[in-house]
């Protein structure tokens, strides 16, 4: 059990080391899995596998559709496939200071779908959330909804105008976000 | 474990699934396959956002069995308890794996008994070839020594070739590190960098 790779010895502060020999180049070193999530940190992912760092917390999901989704990101695969638990989809209106929650248990998102996501701070969630005024899911499902259609006819028209000048505009009503 | 894994563990669940273009499909789930195509029963369709737009009695259709393409899933709601089930469902199993890769470590007869109804039969068919070389790739790396928690590259092949259906999710991995699953094994510990 010998490997040619160096490891950076302040990597063992964390836990359960039981055995480290530290050579130049020659390290005999067995790792736990607190010192494996470092050596992951030292990594800088590309691509789906950079969310490795955000498996097992609260994440922060937006598709294309324009839903917000809050959940705790249990695991995920390369196309961004997502499994959400404890979910809640989030509707905010902003300018009238409201918003609306429901819970939505486990979720799986299918990545194509996803426009982006990002880690949530548990602290410091629920702030701004004081502030606003909590409304009936169904209500602002309703007027959201509504807001959608308003926007895609006002996209279109201007899809419309842009055309006369023999400007593409592309416009999707997948593309709500 | 990947989402399709989970799902391929959720068949005979109740599950809602929303399209892309907002129709939301409830049914049992009977099937999946590779690319998230779907076979559901009992399935209940609805209309294009008509739960989202907030109408009070939404109608659905109502249709004993479909087949729908995966590409047009937004999203699908699972039952609450699938990911609890489906760990210890890998616990179990991955408890039964530790006298085999223990049998493997040692070089001896891995290639014996027929060991349960599923998973990681080490002697199935035609894979005894595969299972060999495989194995000397994996104890070179020391991969799969003594880490009942991992499965090790040489089972997935296995699984593969054994038909068996634990094979869909292909190489199982936790993500969690909760303090009831099996952890690694200092003495033992088998991933190297």
């Amino acid at each position: 059990m010998s490997s040619d790779t160096t490891t950076d010895s302040s990597l063992s502060g964390s836990s359960g080391v039981i055995e480290k020999k530290v050579g130049h180049h020659n390290q005999s070193k067995k790792i736990s899995e607190g010192e494996a999530d470092l050596y992951l940190d030292q990594y800088n992912f590309t691509t789906t596998a950079a969310i490795v760092g955000s498996v097992d917390r609260k994440i922060f999901v937006l598709l294309r559709d324009g839903r917000m989704l809050f959940g705790v990101l249990r695991t995920f695969d390369q196309y961004a496939n997502l499994i959400l638990q404890h979910c809640v989809e989030r509707i905010y209106f902003t300018e009238e200071n409201k918003y609306a929650e429901e819970e939505r248990g486990v979720f799986m998102v299918r990545g194509e779908n996803v426009v982006m996501l990002g880690e949530v701070d548990i602290d410091k969630e629920d702030k701004p959330l004081e502030t606003m005024e909590r409304i009936p899911f169904k209500e602002a499902a309703k007027t959201r909804y509504n807001n959608n259609e308003a926007k895609f006819k006002a996209e279109t028209r201007r899809g419309k105008e842009l055309a006369a000048y023999g400007l593409v505009y592309d416009f999707h009503k997948s593309d709500m976000y | 474990m990947l989402p399709l894994y989970l799902l391929t563990n959720a068949k005979g669940q109740k599950i809602t699934i929303e399209l892309k273009n907002g129709e939301t499909i409830k049914g049992v789930l009977t099937n999946v396959d590779n690319w998230m195509n779907l076979t559901l029963s009992d399935v209940i369709q609805y209309d294009s956002d008509a739960l989202n737009n907030g109408a009070e009695k939404p109608e659905g259709l109502s249709v004993p069995e479909i087949y729908l393409r995966g590409t047009y899933i937004k999203y699908i709601n699972l039952q609450d308890d699938i990911i609890e089930n489906v760990r210890q469902q890998i616990n179990s199993s991955s408890n039964n794996n530790n006298s085999g890769s223990g049998n493997t470590g040692s070089g001896g007869g891995y290639g014996g008994s027929g060991q349960g109804k599923r998973q990681n039969r080490y002697n199935s068919g035609n894979s005894g070839n595969y299972s060999h070389s495989y194995r000397r790739g994996g104890n070179k790396r020391n991969y799969n020594q003594g880490s009942g928690n991992r499965r090790s590259y040489y089972d997935k092949v296995n699984n593969n070739n054994s038909n068996n259906n634990n094979g869909m999710g292909g190489y199982v991995q936790h993500h969690q590190s909760g303090p009831q699953q099996p952890q690694f094994n200092e003495n033992t510990a088998s991933v190297q960098f």
